[in-house]
């Protein structure tokens, strides 16, 4: 794997792994919808 | 000049096609500026992904990679990562609560009508400031990549300031919102597509690009983990501060949340939207790098780095795809903070001081009227400003006391004398930094966001523990819920 092609697909895991972490911690914290 | 016809093509046929869509939908100010909660998930989702892009992702990073590698692709992980789930699942709904139609409203809900009036004042001139950038950027990618074919001034700053109204002009918010979808596809399609047709037109592909800088001893630059100092003070800290703490008080993140059908919609484009929003940073550093790797291009300024390369490598066709693709990154930032200094100038000042309340079809003539303004008021002094990331940075440095006092009156304590100090202090050190920069400061600490940085927090908490003040603002609003429910259920 080239050095552009592991930037491109490291970048995509990191992105994905830490949105559902803090989408996780917003759904242990969610209160039921607001409006 | 094939490249620039696809562009001017493009962004001129959707434009006026969205717009006349868009123009059927809306009959008041509020929804040209807000589009009244008519989008659905995705658009809102396009909408706000595409909102914060502009030069942050594209040329300043292409910029930054002559000195930090490609560990300046970190600033679009940090941003698709945090930044974009942060405020699609707290922010944007949290702002929704207070039932306000701008940010400095909502800041003066919180605080009192004082302090709005100074964000009124003062805001605006923030975001014109990166306004101005973008409207720099634009034009740099229009001549870079034209060749030099046509003039910088006026030529190539008309054309980027024609390109930003055309964005918004007919339909405001849900012009921008429409155009957004098809631009979040394009931008990605078309930057990724540039990608590939470099790897293929280098002869070793980019493990060329590889051996070339470990042949000087840089293999560092292709090394997405090379966590250096100034990669870690220059990148990665100031991109979590800045885009959580200033980029959020820009007015411009919450138009999308006003369009928004409702919180979950809002919510819902969290995890796409913080992969569009990162991942569209990652091309221009590929490029960048890929670029600096030839000699020829490497002796130029790193600005022209990624439209030297498109020159050399690709064909006349996928430069103009490479351009839109960019534009596509520039003009939605560029078209949005126009569209949300001409909601706070039209809002918070021109109504303000009528006395009698326009009709519907007169607000948006005012709006459409300020967004020209608001646009020439940008364009004309990018013609002397040349350095995109110090604008960017002071901007920022400007806006961030702003949202660290609202984020503390929302969930914490409402405090006015607090909120003032703080606000007054960082202001003076920022000036103070920008203006007077300190013989001792250390190097690497140049920039204003530093200093304001620790000064708006340090007060901010000290202030605030110090000092007796309300409870917070979601509290009370929750609290006033509670309490006419009480009364309904009572009588």
């Amino acid at each position: 794997m080239s050095w552009a092609t592991q930037t491109i697909v490291y970048s995509l895991i990191l992105i994905i792994i830490v949105n559902i972490i803090i989408i996780g911690i917003h759904k242990l914290t969610y209160k039921g919808d607001d409006e | 000049m094939v490249p620039i016809i696809i562009t001017v093509l493009y962004f001129v046929f959707f434009s006026v096609y969205f717009g006349l869509k868009a123009k059927k939908k809306i009959s008041t100010g509020k929804d040209f500026f807000t589009a009244s909660g008519q989008l659905g998930w995705f658009a809102v989702m396009c909408s706000f992904t595409l909102a914060p892009l502009g030069g942050g992702h594209t040329s300043s990073l292409w910029q930054a990679q002559a000195g930090l590698g490609v560990s300046v692709a970190w600033w679009g992980v940090i941003t698709g990562g945090i930044f974009i789930p942060i405020f699609l699942l707290w922010f944007g709904p949290m702002f929704r609560k207070l039932k306000v139609q701008t940010f400095p409203q909502a800041l003066g809900k919180v605080f009192g009508p004082k302090i709005k009036i100074v964000n009124t004042s003062i805001a605006p001139a923030g975001w014109l400031g990166i306004t101005m950038s973008e409207t720099l950027g634009i034009a740099t990618v229009i001549y870079t990549l034209s060749g030099g074919k046509l003039q910088f001034a006026p030529h190539c700053v008309l054309i980027a300031a024609a390109l930003i109204i055309i964005y918004i002009m007919f339909g405001g918010m849900l012009q921008m919102g429409y155009m957004n979808v098809l631009n979040a596809i394009v931008l990605i399609g078309g930057s990724y597509l540039a990608v590939w047709y470099i790897g293929t037109w280098l002869p070793e592909g980019y493990d060329g690009v590889a051996k070339t800088y470990s042949l000087v001893g840089e293999a560092w630059r292709t090394d997405l983990f090379n966590f250096s100092t100034p990669a870690v003070f220059g990148i990665i800290i100031p991109c979590i501060v800045l885009n959580i703490f200033s980029v959020s008080s820009e007015h411009a993140m919450y138009q999308p949340m006003l369009a928004a059908k409702s919180n979950a919609e809002i919510r819902k484009g969290a995890l796409l939207g913080g992969i569009i929003n990162g991942m569209a940073a990652i091309p221009w550093v590929i490029l960048g790098i890929t670029g600096t790797s030839i000699a020829a291009i490497a002796a130029k300024e790193p600005l022209l780095a990624v439209p030297q390369l498109a020159l050399q490598a690709l064909p006349p066709v996928l430069i103009g795809v490479l351009m839109v693709a960019l534009l596509c990154a520039l003009l939605s930032t560029a078209s949005g903070m126009v569209l949300a200094i001409a909601h706070v100038v039209t809002d918070d000042i021109i109504e303000p001081l009528h006395k009698e309340k326009f009709s519907g079809n007169k607000q948006i003539w005012i709006g459409r009227i300020v967004v020209v303004g608001v646009t020439l008021a940008a364009a004309l002094p990018a013609l002397k400003v040349t350095l995109i990331i110090s604008l960017f940075f002071w901007c920022f440095s400007l806006s961030m006391p702003i949202f660290v006092a609202y984020f503390i009156g929302m969930v914490w304590k409402v405090n006015r004398t607090a909120a003032w100090i703080n606000l007054i202090a960082s202001l003076a050190v920022n000036c103070w930094w920008t203006f007077a920069l300190p013989s001792w400061c250390p190097e690497g600490f140049t920039f204003a966001f530093w200093p304001v940085f620790v000064t708006t927090f340090v007060l901010g908490i000290v202030l605030n523990l110090i000092l007796p003040g309300e409870k917070g603002m979601l509290k009370q609003i929750e609290e006033q819920k509670k309490s006419t429910l009480k009364q309904e259920v009572a009588v």
